[in-house]
């Protein structure tokens, strides 16, 4: 590689100076547009289940293992009571990728999609109250989780 | 869902409010752990601190079996935004154990902050605390409170909480509380139950057995006087009676215990130094750090924030402002400070301060060994100090009915059980052997529990049997540890035996970081053949008593 001339690395030294005072406008919208894209469909694998009917306590981690989801029953709630509280926290090491994010998630059944979440990622978690009334989860063959940002929907 | 407990929070110290306290209780997957705990409207700084105290009350709901699954807690109380400061902590904590255990628990309202390790510490403004109880508590509820906090409630409030049917009452550590609340709390010892040839201290109070009526006499003596010296011969246990039997009972026993701050001052801690100067402020720095312990009744103020120098008002004044009514500093193997080669000045500055504190309310237990007495008379205001009435002879005691106590009372609080007539022949063949047997017999007891049947917890003749009974323990145990080194390690035991041989006890620093010697050393500690001296480093070791 031959030196550059004067003439040449004072061109390079007035265009990186140009660049990073006002970055070219592509770029700008380029780098934006990553920063809003929403994080790759995350698929949930069962790490353990805590009894014999599916939903009373459950604990799943996304294949990429940057998001846990947990199930969880009232202690005292009757046996029938169809609620449940959904946990989903995020690998400490990227909260930040997922902070304020909009979070949908759907259980996937033959009847199609039913929304059980949705709510926002705040420090690092969600918790949510579901309504399993009417729901099968023998039926549930997925579950879905759909990030936006928040200020986007 | 309510829980009966309402957090009390005060704008300043002299208004008091009581905030209701729901809570809502859900479990996941098998295993131990809070996942999460949330209040809506809360801040960060509110969530932390219940996701503290909840830890803590979870800890113990998780050894005691009432909690099997992980869970998640949510608790909900109003305008929690306003609540600022770690006072409400022992609220959260029980309306977690209300959630969590299936029985009925008397209405609360509660304020303290929970320590890692169960210890409830102070907070401000409980006047104000209790007359917000009072409007909310009925017949037959409680206000939960610090222990530290108790001499802050006035006569007046005490009998008005009387007249309303409410119960007062102050805890030093949840779980202590919770076994006053009802619930089942195991006392089974989970550590080793013997001491082998190792001193008992403060923490194994719940197996010391076989000196309550030293105990007692030592109360009575203390009530009378300000400043004791418990004396006996070397390995009687004088220690072990103060620290694992006298403190838990002032402690724990007594109405004054509630606001009882003690220190621990071993006079082997401080390190001598060529200067007067240095060592006098190495003598500054061990008292300063006496108070300041993680065992009930220690203080949690730092140590340049307790005794600025050896002014003893000052440092009554400064434990006194961290919450203590009543003061007491245990003086463990005073004979140390003759012989450990400290200057003079040392000496005779620390038997100064220890008679000016006195003089200050501050309640002096001394140990020494009956060799060491004569040390005294060259410190004639230390030796009045102590007086005649304040000396406390402790005899080695070997009678049947004590060594019915040490044999049986840390297996009972350990739930070990003994093979058929074993505990009877540990005790026959003991109480023949005069007043060293002591040691020895806790060290056989360390060795058969070592080598009990885990699944029954059954202690077994065929091992006393093997390591030779009381007689032959100390050579098995030794046998064993030296089985168990590398051939390098084992050229360095004849060096060990022959420094313990002549001069009593081997010092670490005299040799090389790679030498054997050091892993040796290590080896025989472990099994309690050997106990660290002097120093705080434990850069000397000698034989242990009996061994």
């Amino acid at each position: 590689m031959t030196k550059p001339t004067r003439l040449q690395a004072l061109r390079a030294a007035l265009a990186r100076l140009r660049d990073e005072e006002q970055p070219p406008e592509h770029l700008v919208q380029a780098a934006i547009a990553l920063h809003r894209q929403k994080p790759a469909a995350e698929v949930f694998r069962l790490r353990a289940a805590a009894s014999e009917s599916l939903w009373d306590g459950l604990a799943l981690k996304s294949q990429s293992g940057l998001l846990d989801l947990d199930v969880f029953r009232a202690r005292k709630s009757a046996e029938t009571t169809p609620r449940r509280q959904f946990l989903l926290r995020v690998h400490p090491d990227h909260r930040a990728a997922f902070e304020g994010l909009a979070t949908r998630i759907f259980a996937r059944t033959d009847q199609g999609d039913r929304l059980l979440v949705d709510s926002i990622i705040r420090d690092g978690a969600l918790m949510a109250d579901v309504d399993l009334t009417g729901f099968d989860p023998a039926h549930c063959s997925a579950i879905v989780f759909v990030f936006e940002p928040a200020d986007s929907k | 869902m309510s829980s009966g407990v309402w957090i009390l929070v005060t704008s300043g110290v002299e208004h008091g409010e009581a905030a209701p306290l729901d809570v809502m209780l859900s479990e996941g997957v098998h295993g131990a752990g809070v996942r999460h705990v949330d209040i809506p409207g809360g801040g960060a700084e509110l969530v932390r601190s219940a996701a503290h105290a909840c830890g803590e009350a979870a800890r113990i709901l998780y050894r005691e079996r009432y909690l099997d699954r992980q869970i998640l807690i949510r608790f909900a109380v109003p305008e929690a935004s306003s609540i600022h400061g770690r006072s409400a902590e022992l609220a959260f904590a029980l309306a977690l154990v209300g959630a969590a255990v299936d029985m009925p628990l008397p209405a609360i309202a509660a304020t303290g902050l929970v320590e890692a390790g169960g210890a409830i510490r102070g907070v401000d403004g409980v006047e104000a605390k209790v007359e917000a109880a009072l409007k909310v508590l009925p017949r037959g509820g409680r206000f939960i409170y610090p222990s530290a906090n108790d001499a802050a409630l006035s006569p007046d409030l005490r009998r008005r909480a009387a007249e309303a049917g409410v119960a007062l009452t102050p805890s030093h550590r949840l779980e202590d509380l919770l076994g006053s609340l009802g619930l089942a709390i195991a006392t089974t010892w989970l550590d080793e139950p013997y001491r082998g040839l190792e001193p008992f201290e403060f923490g194994h109070a719940s197996i010391f057995f076989g000196r309550e009526a030293e105990v007692d006499e030592l109360r009575a003596l203390l009530a009378r006087r300000t400043a004791i010296l418990v004396r006996g011969p070397s390995g009687a246990g004088k220690s072990s009676l103060v620290l694992a039997g006298l403190l838990p009972a002032l402690l724990r026993r007594s109405s004054q215990g509630q606001s009882l701050r003690w220190g621990l001052l071993r006079p082997r801690d401080i390190r001598p130094d060529r200067s007067p100067e240095t060592e006098l402020q190495h003598l500054r720095a061990t008292l300063a750090a006496s108070s300041r312990h993680g065992d009930e009744g220690g203080l949690d103020a730092p140590p340049d924030e307790i005794l600025p120098d050896l002014d003893a008002s000052v440092f009554v004044e400064r434990i006194g402002a961290a919450g203590a009514s009543e003061i007491l500093l245990v003086v463990d193997q005073l004979e140390d400070l003759f012989e450990s080669g400290l200057h003079a000045e040392t000496i005779r500055a620390l038997g100064d301060f220890l008679v000016r504190a006195s003089a200050r309310g501050v309640r002096i237990v001394a140990t020494m060994t009956n060799a060491a007495l004569r040390n005294l008379d060259e410190q004639p205001a230390l030796s009045d100090l102590f007086g005649v009435e304040g000396v406390f002879a402790l005899e080695p005691r070997y009678d049947a009915k004590f060594l019915q106590a040490v044999v049986a009372g840390p297996a009972a609080a350990a739930n070990l059980h003994f093979e058929k007539g074993l505990d009877a022949e540990l005790i026959a063949a003991a109480s023949h052997g005069g007043p060293d047997v002591l040691p020895l017999l806790e060290l056989l007891l360390t060795e058969l529990f070592e080598r009990r049947d885990q699944e029954t917890r059954e202690l077994r003749w065929s091992d006393y049997r093997t390591v030779g009974g009381l007689d032959g323990v100390v050579s098995a145990r030794a046998e064993t540890v030296f089985a168990a080194l590398a051939a390098p390690q084992r050229t360095a035991v004849p060096q060990i035996i022959w420094k313990l041989a002549t001069i009593g006890a081997v010092g670490a620093q005299d040799y090389a970081a790679q030498d054997p010697i050091h892993a040796a050393l290590s080896a025989f500690q472990t099994r309690r053949l050997l106990v660290r001296d002097a120093s705080a480093q434990g850069a000397r070791r000698k034989a242990a008593r009996g061994a």
